[in-house]
């Protein structure tokens, strides 16, 4: 099986709570522009959002052999290359159904 | 009786009258000037007295500005509606502006609170936020609606409680300062569920027993089935779709959800502690935004609740408050220990909790 890399997106929070989740997956070898675009993300220095009440949050996890990256950006975070990027994660796999979050009692 | 806004041009033009007839006016109109420099809005109720001379009250007003992001998320987008505009005849910007009103009015008309920081606030919001965008928030300084995808969610204006939940947040931002994670951040959602509900219950003049007690009622598509998306009283029953599944709101602290999603499940957990506010609403009876309204309101602007607190530190807050308005016999003091501990969150008795 040829490698692959697989990008996830989970937003989660806002108003109603539900989380959504988006994936894509494709060839490892036809994948460079795709990667260009990881690795143009800031994965060390997202800005947090300390003010915003309901909004959006978006867990954004890359798989491939020999690297895993995952960063939890805040939707007012969600600028440049981090837009680009869950845009193209969303266009790839048109929205499944939405789900809150998966219930683990304590 | 006549009410009006007051423009600024036309309070300086009612200062400056030196009629005798017009004495109480114009004196009204310089407190009003020299009160707030800088200026925003302020309701005359003016009428005759007895002797037949003009009289005018001043009442805090709201001051309201509502933008248009035309579907851009660019905010705050092009002003359509300003503070005592006629209505725009876009449903969003117009249930916007009347649901500032709505919130507006009850805080200033119940807990004599003018706006959200206290001090008149201008209130303003920005409404077709995205394309599709299935969310409404406050960014610190606005409330933010979107207009749905229109296959689960409508317009998030579509519901009061949905308006009074936002402000709320801004209010919960200029008082308890409550951090949105884990324990505190639900409670900072359960007081803008709380309010939220008990502003949707004001304007509609509904007792306890009357109301819905849900939560963004009306936002659902006709595709969905559930009638809003929480509730208060049966936190766990608003909805059950095919698509979005069960309402898993926990209604007793014993089914508390841990997870990092959403901010340790802030959206989740506030089942909790709206589920203990129905429970002391329910037992006091009546107008939930009187005695269980005032109860919440004065919590949060209490001395002792800090950012982080938790559901058991809230519950002490809210008996210290109960107490302090009501008094240690009151029926208010009872409901309010027997609402956290139907909830799983017993608080310790008054006079203990008096004393720590
Ligand atoms: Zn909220």
């Amino acid at each position: 099986m040829p490698a692959e890399l697989t990008i996830t997106v989970a937003r989660s929070g806002g108003f109603a709570g539900l989380t959504r989740t988006w994936s894509l997956s494709a060839a490892l070898d036809d994948s460079g522009e795709l990667l260009d675009l990881v690795n143009a993300c800031p994965w060390r220095r997202v800005q947090s959002d300390a003010v915003s009440r309901d909004r959006f949050v978006y867990l954004i996890t890359v798989r491939a052999p020999r690297k895993h990256r995952t960063a939890r950006v805040p939707e007012a975070s969600l600028t440049g290359p981090w837009k680009l990027l869950v845009e193209r994660v969303q266009q790839e796999h048109p929205a499944p159904s939405p789900t809150r979050t998966p219930p683990r009692s304590s | 009786m006549t009410h009006g806004i007051i423009p600024p041009y036309l309070l300086r033009r009612i200062a400056r009258l030196d009629d005798a007839k017009y004495a109480v006016a114009a004196h009204a109109a310089r407190v009003a000037l020299e009160h707030d420099k800088r200026f925003r809005s302020v309701r005359f109720d003016l009428g005759f007295d007895e002797n037949n001379d003009l009289v005018a009250t001043l009442v805090d007003a709201p001051d309201r500005t509502i933008s248009d992001a035309a579907g851009t998320m660019t905010i705050p987008g092009s002003p359509v509606r300003r503070e005592g505009n006629d209505p725009t005849g876009d449903p969003a910007a117009d249930e916007a502006y009347d649901g500032l009103g709505a919130t507006f009015a009850l805080y200033s008309e119940v807990y004599g609170r003018n706006s959200i920081d206290g001090a008149g606030l201008p209130l303003d919001a920005t409404v077709h936020y995205g394309d599709l965008y299935d969310n409404a928030f406050w960014d610190g300084e606005r409330m933010v609606f979107g207009d749905g995808d229109g296959e689960i969610f409508t317009r998030f204006t579509a519901s009061l409680s949905v308006i009074g939940h936002e402000l709320a947040h801004g209010v919960t931002q200029y008082t308890a300062g409550l951090v949105y994670r884990d324990q505190s951040g639900a409670l900072n959602e359960s007081i803008s569920d709380v309010f939220g509900a008990l502003v949707e219950q004001y304007s509609r003049g509904q007792t306890v027993a009357d109301a819905t007690w849900l939560i963004g009622e009306g936002i659902f598509t006709a595709e969905v089935e559930g009638s809003a998306l929480r509730s208060l009283r049966a936190p766990g029953t608003a909805y059950d779709d095919d698509v979005l599944g069960k309402d898993p709101q926990p209604a007793h602290f014993d089914d508390y959800i841990q997870t990092d999603e959403d901010g340790g499940g802030v959206h989740l957990n506030s089942g909790i502690p709206n589920r203990a506010f129905y429970l002391v609403a329910e037992s006091l009876g009546g107008n939930a935004w009187e005695h269980a309204g005032q109860i919440w309101y004065d919590a949060i602007n209490g001395p002792t609740l800090t950012a982080r607190a938790d559901f058991a530190q809230f519950a002490a807050a809210t008996v210290a408050a109960a107490l302090e308005r009501y008094g240690a016999q009151s029926a208010e003091v009872a409901a309010v220990i027997d609402g956290w501990t139907g909830v799983g969150i017993p608080p310790l008795p008054p006079q203990v909790a008096g004393s720590t």
